[in-house]
């Protein structure tokens, strides 16, 4: 009888505690790390505790202390409902080796702990360099590294004293493969590639890396740049003198250009040959070239003869004075007078030893003419008033008005 | 009654009539030679003499330093052969003495030989190598006791590598007598300059900028070039226009040409003719 009180009292004591089961502790413990900042992540089964929800409570602490009776536990997540937990402020050595524990809180019930050991030196993941730069200069390319930097904004270079950095770079024109990469290794944050062709197109990608642990990041962005080079200098010779030979007509058109147009304009409007005196001396009137009205003022009868008979009829022309002297106009109505004219077959007659006279049309007597002196003799024969008569079988009386 | 009055009176005239202390005392060291200086009181009579002792974390007790157990005011202490113990931390006191009187200790500045010590800036040469710099650093000078440690000491160094031609500046970290920088742009000029930083001793004087070629710069033909262009061209335009005008002054004035060749009197006969047709 007491033994089967005691069975059930056992049997009872089991469901309860049953029951009441064991609150999960959250699993898939996990650190997410980047440089200096580490967040713990985790994982908890809900259908266990239905629709209540759950809290959790981190601590870490340093290996070393576990060693002891009472080792120093620091709360840096206290009743969290999400599933992370952020360590970065918590001041942790990047050199130093922690464990992490993480604990399910739910209606007062604690779950037991799982914990996570961890040492940012040997786990946390390095990240790429913060900024990278190209620069150009001659035929060789620049590079400007800016190291990956900490949950402060300094660089990771404090706590990873050898860090280095691998730096891919091929050709890649714009239409077009890029050839086979090469890779180079530098600690420098100034590195600058010569061994590139010039006038070529290069991208680059750089990533860190620490030996110690060997720990790579990714990669950066690829980044893009064309070197230069040296100009030839046949080239140089021949943008200078194209450009002075265009530079040199260019002026000369213009120069041209507006050296005609000048003209134009001055011939338009300030011509050079200014109209005779007698035309323009009726104001208001157009102008006109016969001024007077009068047929008598205007006109005077011209006879034309040949040379011979003129000096035959006109003996008193004063050889003493010259008519070179004489004004243009009244000479030109004498000499008229005392010249001949074969062409004039009307008037009188001309005859073969006129015609071989040339007439003398000509306003002064000092034409050059080597013909003309044996016509001064004549001339000279008449002062003296001696009457030639040449033997011209045909000569006719010509009517002379003075 | 009258005992108690004289001696107290004693007593008190021993406390007003005693010496001051020295004002000041601080270890220095440079390049592991340490010296002990001190600067007395301004009321300290000239006679008075000063003594040190010195006090390190192995033996607990004070040793007073032979050497410097009578200095006068302006001496000082060279401590060099006293701090074996490079690792470990000093502390020195002095005291002015006369016939009669001492003074009480002032003490001075906790000292760590290896520490502490002020290293004096690296010895190098740069010289180029194409695209790369080579730096042979010499060894220190020192205090032959101290040789191995300043050797620990002198063994990293941090480079500060500088361009000349747009001041872009990089630092790197060696271990070496002899150095390589590569990956630097050929044909222009660096400056290096070289300080010892090491985790015990963060105390060293940076050294001068050492500058240096990396490979001879590339000759500028392209200025003289130009210019030669510039200049021929001036000189082709000079000699036309001065030809031109020179061609009209013989026009205008009549010269007779200028006997270059055999022809020139076929030249004068020419001008002669051509005067004549334009005035008849």
């Amino acid at each position: 009888m007491l033994a089967l009180v005691r069975l059930c009292l056992l049997f009872v004591c089991l469901t309860g505690s049953a029951a009441e089961a064991e609150l999960t502790p959250p699993d898939d413990l996990f650190m997410l790390t980047l440089n200096t900042n580490y967040t713990l992540a985790w994982d908890w089964d809900q259908s266990a505790a239905g629709s209540d929800s759950a809290t959790f409570t981190v601590q870490y602490a340093g290996n070393h202390s576990l060693k002891k009776r009472n080792p120093k536990w620091t709360t840096v997540c206290a009743e969290t409902s999400g599933r992370s937990c952020d360590l970065t402020r918590s001041g942790l050595n990047y050199l130093g080796l922690y464990v992490v524990r993480v604990q399910t809180n739910l209606n007062g019930r604690h779950s037991v702990w799982k914990s996570l050991q961890f040492s940012p030196d040997k786990d946390a993941v390095l990240g790429p360099p913060s900024k990278v730069r190209l620069g150009v200069s001659g035929r060789t390319l620049d590079i400007f590294i800016t190291d990956p930097q900490n949950s402060s904004n300094s660089s990771m270079k404090e706590h990873l004293n050898k860090l280095s950095y691998d730096i891919v770079y091929w050709e890649q024109p714009e239409d077009g493969k890029g050839s086979m990469p090469d890779t180079t290794s530098t600690e420098a944050n100034v590195v600058t590639l010569s061994s590139i062709k010039p006038w070529t197109r290069y991208c680059i990608q750089i990533r860190s890396r620490d030996d110690f642990y060997n720990k790579t990041s990714t990669f950066t962005a690829p980044l893009c740049a064309q070197t230069e080079g040296v100009v030839p200098w046949w080239k140089i010779f021949m943008y200078f003198l194209l450009s002075l030979v265009s530079c040199f007509l260019m002026v000369l058109l213009f120069l041209y250009g507006g050296h005609h147009c000048f003209q134009i304009c001055k011939a338009t409007f300030l011509p050079n040959e200014k109209l005779p005196s007698y035309i323009k001396q009726h104001e208001g009137d157009y102008p006109r070239l016969i001024v007077s009205d009068y047929e008598s003022d205007l006109c005077d009868p011209v006879i034309v003869c040949p040379e011979s008979a003129i000096l035959v009829i006109n003996p008193a022309v004063d050889s003493a004075a010259p008519p070179a002297g004489l004004d243009q106009d009244r000479s030109s109505r004498h000499s008229r007078q005392n010249s001949s004219s074969s062409g004039d077959s009307g008037v009188y007659s001309a005859g073969g030893n006129s015609g071989g006279l040339q007439p003398k049309v000509a306003s002064t007597f000092t034409d050059v003419n080597p013909g003309f002196d044996s016509e001064k003799l004549n001339m000279l024969s008449m002062n003296s008033e001696f009457k030639v008569f040449p033997a011209v079988p045909d000569e006719g009386v010509v009517d002379m008005e003075v | 009654m009258g005992l108690w009055t004289l001696l107290l009176l004693l007593l008190l005239l021993a406390v007003c009539v005693s010496l001051p202390a020295p004002a000041n005392v601080s270890i220095t060291s440079y390049n592991m030679e340490h010296i002990l200086r001190f600067w007395p009181d301004l009321r300290t009579p000239s006679d008075a003499r000063f003594t040190v002792q010195i006090h390190g974390t192995r033996k607990q007790q004070w040793k007073t330093v032979a050497e410097c157990a009578e200095l006068t005011a302006r001496q000082t202490c060279n401590l060099t052969s006293k701090l074996k113990d490079t690792f470990g931390y000093y502390v020195a006191r002095v005291q002015a003495f006369r016939t009669n009187q001492t003074s009480s200790w002032t003490t001075s500045n906790l000292f760590h030989p290896l520490a502490d010590t002020v290293l004096g800036p690296p010895e190098f040469s740069v010289s180029g190598c194409g695209n790369c710099l080579v730096l042979q650093v010499r060894d220190a000078p020192g205090p032959l006791l101290y040789q191995e440690e300043l050797k620990d000491l002198h063994t990293e160094m941090e480079l500060n590598v500088r361009r000349t031609r747009d001041g872009a500046e990089f630092k790197l970290k060696s271990h070496q007598q002899e150095i390589v920088i590569s990956y630097l742009q050929p044909g222009v000029e660096y400056c290096v300059s070289i300080t010892f930083m090491s985790f015990i001793n963060r105390n060293s004087v940076p050294s001068e900028y050492r500058c240096a070629f990396t490979s001879p710069p590339p000759p500028q033909h392209t200025l003289f070039l130009v210019l030669g262009l510039l200049g021929g061209v001036t000189l082709l335009l000079v000699i036309v226009v001065g030809r031109f005008i020179f061609s009209r002054k013989v026009k205008n004035l009549h010269l007779p040409c200028m006997k270059f060749s055999s022809q020139s009197y076929t030249c004068l006969k020419s001008s002669l003719t051509e005067e004549d047709g334009v005035t008849t």
